[in-house]
């Protein structure tokens, strides 16, 4: 690895707002080479330079956008991965898609790190060499539309990039976003309000140079390899139409006859009026035009939408996901399709993360109809499930903290810790962060997959739950992966066999992939688990020769990584838990058992013995430390005081 | 026979700006829409996207891969007359399938059920 680099920039930036000194790094090469890129040097920095037990809203505190070394080619799709550390004391990492990415790229850096904590609000500019911080005051405390708009006409030109928080990150609000592209969130986890902690308001970028790789003519080819397997007219995936043609919302009416919709707080399985919410309503009279991020093979994966008549007539804005569908009808029982349109923009406008949203209102619903809230403690408002003009009017109370809003704001866990009165019997939290909308007590994997991720529940982890394509999964191709696993047993999704060892796999190939950064919606089509072409093209980018074990052992150490961060902030086995309601009450008119605890363990027990983490206590071993060349981490952790086996 | 040019169907355009990293790819072996001669323009607060070319349609590789990549089918390497046909089968499919506000129907050919009542 010398001479010309190709991929990586090879340079970090590093701002200190409590200083406004710049700094201009290189990036280490053995880091390339160890973590490749993106969430995996992201987490290689947090773990060293961020110690345990800091304030989270401090000084000390880092924000670190990442992007890699396929980041602004078409393969990177524009995934920036945006990682500090949480309130709640674990890892926070997220990511969005869209444009910024790539800008950052042609401006010649592969990392931003924000450090120190700013006296007034400030943005920072980075015109290619150029990186200054500009005064924000007067743009502190509006939404995100206004945001982009007055940064773009200050710097004057419209085709820079701008990732911002909203007023809810500025307000310090629980699972507060960074988002870019008006409508491109990420850092659900805790991004949002850490930048907000910063008083940094913006970072917009205009980047005029390119990215060299090693090998274009390969590049080519591998390129058309994964476009031509994402064909929506030729797929052997079902899912691969839906995402491309109809956008992932188109999945909601499925989601519910399978009974996977979570409903009314997940009570429910399934909407009994999800033919008023689904998919071909939203086309129909709301969606106008499609949008996309960076080079993404999809053909119209988000939707500019408008409302233009009845209640909520004027919304204006996009990308109304399977998540937003889902989490603004089914969970909070409401059938007015046009509200939660209005609730999709609220969010997107404030910079809240819609799950969160969701599901503190469904939890406050609950709560209300159980008889455990009255009418005083919200503010008058009637919190019965279906009501959206409450919903729509609480969305904006959390933003800005006001009343009721105050305590949602706190996020669900913490609310019913206020609250009391028994109303945690029916929170929906795992590590202090809100479930998504994945199905937990009829896909064992995807339970198993949320309750262990050191983020707190995040289906991007681990994303796809079972192969898309089982054909394609030969026996050779299964030897070749070291997937020794008979995946039948992956698709009988209410059994707990294989499941460990499948979300393993799943675990190291979509954080390798997430380390490039690809997107992981791309894992999908006529390549299903296969994901060679990807460690192709990162030889092809740049220039290296990974193989796919490496690749592999790249996502587990990444993994391993993060799971020393939180295990170094005093996480362990007890947090990687299942919320009540999925291991108390069964499921649906089907009634699905519940997923007990007994059965949880399994799975559990079996995934830490492949991780190589302790059982009892979810610390790596010394003996994996070692194999992942993480030695460092081991003695780390040891000073610590805690007791690496 | 009529000479082909490169056409875009504007209110198709998802804004992906592939056809910029397929035209630098293939003509200066690098990614930088700066030297592309396809420029997406985009309108944010819209969600409108306009391709805007300085081509023609004269790509090394043979067919131009901008027309190849373009994922919704905005783009088209055609004769004129050819053009004003798509124009208007696309007009109609759109008020048959209003999927087609979003793709073209020469790529996405599937035969659709009638639309749920």
């Amino acid at each position: 690895m010398t001479g010309k680099l190709y991929g990586w920039k090879g340079r970090i930036l590093r701002v200190n707002l409590s200083s406004g000194k710049i700094l201009k790094q290189d990036l280490p090469k053995d880091w390339m080479r160890d973590y490749v890129g993106c969430r995996g040097i992201n987490a290689r920095i947090l773990y060293e330079e961020v110690k345990p037990g800091i304030d989270s809203f401090g000084p000390e505190n880092k924000l670190i956008f990442g992007t890699g070394p396929l980041e602004g080619t078409p393969i990177g799709m524009g995934r920036v991965s945006i990682t500090t550390r949480s309130d709640r004391g674990c890892i926070a990492e997220g990511g969005f898609g869209g444009f910024w990415g790539p800008e950052l790229k042609y401006a010649g850096y592969d990392y931003v790190i924000v450090e120190g904590v700013s006296e007034k609000p400030c943005y920072i500019w980075i015109d290619d060499d150029n990186v200054e911080i500009r005064s924000a005051e007067h743009i502190w405390g509006k939404d995100t539309f206004d945001t982009d708009r007055m940064i773009k006409e200050e710097v004057g030109d419209f085709n820079i990039q701008v990732a911002y928080i909203g007023p809810a990150g500025e307000n310090l609000v629980h699972s507060s976003l960074v988002l870019t592209d008006l409508c491109r969130g990420g850092g659900r986890s805790g991004c949002g309000e850490v930048m907000g902690s910063k008083k940094l308001k913006a970072i917009a970028v205009r980047g005029t140079g390119g990215v060299q790789i090693a090998d274009p003519e390969e590049y080519g080819k591998l390129w058309n390899q994964i476009f031509q397997a994402h064909d929506h007219y030729n797929t052997d995936d079902h899912y691969v139409p839906i995402y491309s043609v109809w956008g992932s919302c188109g999945m909601t009416r499925m989601f519910s006859f399978t009974g996977s919709l979570q409903t009314r707080n997940a009570q429910e399985a399934e909407f009994y009026r999800i033919d008023d919410v689904c998919a071909e309503k939203y086309f129909e009279k709301y969606a106008l035009r499609g949008t996309a991020c960076f080079c993404c093979p999809y053909a119209a994966e988000g939707k500019w939408h408008e409302v233009r008549d009845g209640e909520y007539a004027g919304t204006k804005g996009k990308n109304m996901w399977a998540g937003s569908n889902f989490a603004f009808t089914a969970l909070i029982g409401n059938a007015n399709l046009a509200a939660a349109v209005k609730l999709v923009d609220e969010c997107n406008r404030l910079g809240m993360d819609q799950y969160f949203v969701a599901y503190s209102i469904a939890w406050a619903m609950e709560c209300y109809e159980k008889g455990i809230l009255t009418k005083q403690d919200t503010d008058g408002l009637e919190l019965n499930f279906g009501n959206h003009r409450a919903a729509v009017e609480l969305a904006e109370k959390i933003a800005y903290r006001k009343g009721f809003g105050g305590i949602l704001a706190l996020g669900v866990e913490k609310a019913s810790q206020k609250i009391g009165r028994g109303s945690d019997r029916y929170k929906l939290t795992v590590k202090g962060l809100e479930l998504e909308m994945m199905p937990w007590r009829n896909l064992y994997q995807a339970a198993l997959g949320n309750a262990t991720s050191e983020t707190g529940p995040d289906h991007t982890k681990w994303y796809p739950p079972y192969p898309s394509n089982p054909r394609i999964a030969t026996p050779e191709l299964l030897k070749e992966l070291g997937l020794d696993l008979d995946l039948k047993s992956v698709f009988n999704t209410r059994t707990t066999d294989g499941k460990a060892k499948f979300m393993k796999f799943r675990y190291d190939s979509t954080t390798f992939i997430e380390c490039l950064p690809s997107c992981v919606y791309m894992i999908r089509g006529r390549l299903g688990i296969d994901f060679r072409p990807w460690v192709k093209i990162l030889n092809a980018s740049t220039g290296l020769d990974f193989t796919l074990g490496e690749a592999l052992e790249v996502g587990a150490r990444v993994v391993t990584l993060e799971r020393s961060f939180i295990v170094r902030e005093g996480y362990r086995r007890v947090h990687d838990s299942v919320p009540r309601r999925m291991r108390e009450e069964p499921l649906g008119a089907q009634f699905y058992e519940p997923l007990t605890q007994q059965k949880f363990d399994i799975m559990l027990d079996e995934y830490y013995e492949l991780q190589g983490w302790d059982r009892e206590t979810s610390i790596p071993t010394l003996r994996r430390l070692k194999e992942l060349r993480l030695e460092y981490v081991a003695e780390d952790l040891k000073k610590h005081g805690l007791e690496v086996k | 026979m009529e000479s082909k040019i490169l056409y875009a169907f504007t209110d198709l355009c998802n804004g992906c700006r592939a056809c910029e990293m397929a035209c630098s790819l293939t003509n200066f072996k690098e990614f930088n829409p700066e030297k592309s001669r396809i420029r997406v323009s985009r309108v944010v607060y819209e969600g409108r996207n306009y391709p805007v070319i300085d081509c023609d349609g004269k790509c090394p590789a043979g067919d131009p891969q901008c027309v190849y990549y373009c994922p919704t089918g905005c783009l088209v390497y055609v004769s004129k007359k050819q053009a004003v046909d798509m124009n208007y089968e696309l007009a109609i499919k759109r008020q048959i399938q209003p999927v087609f506000k979003f793709i073209a129907p020469w790529k996405w050919k599937y035969p659709w059920r009638p639309w749920p009542k």
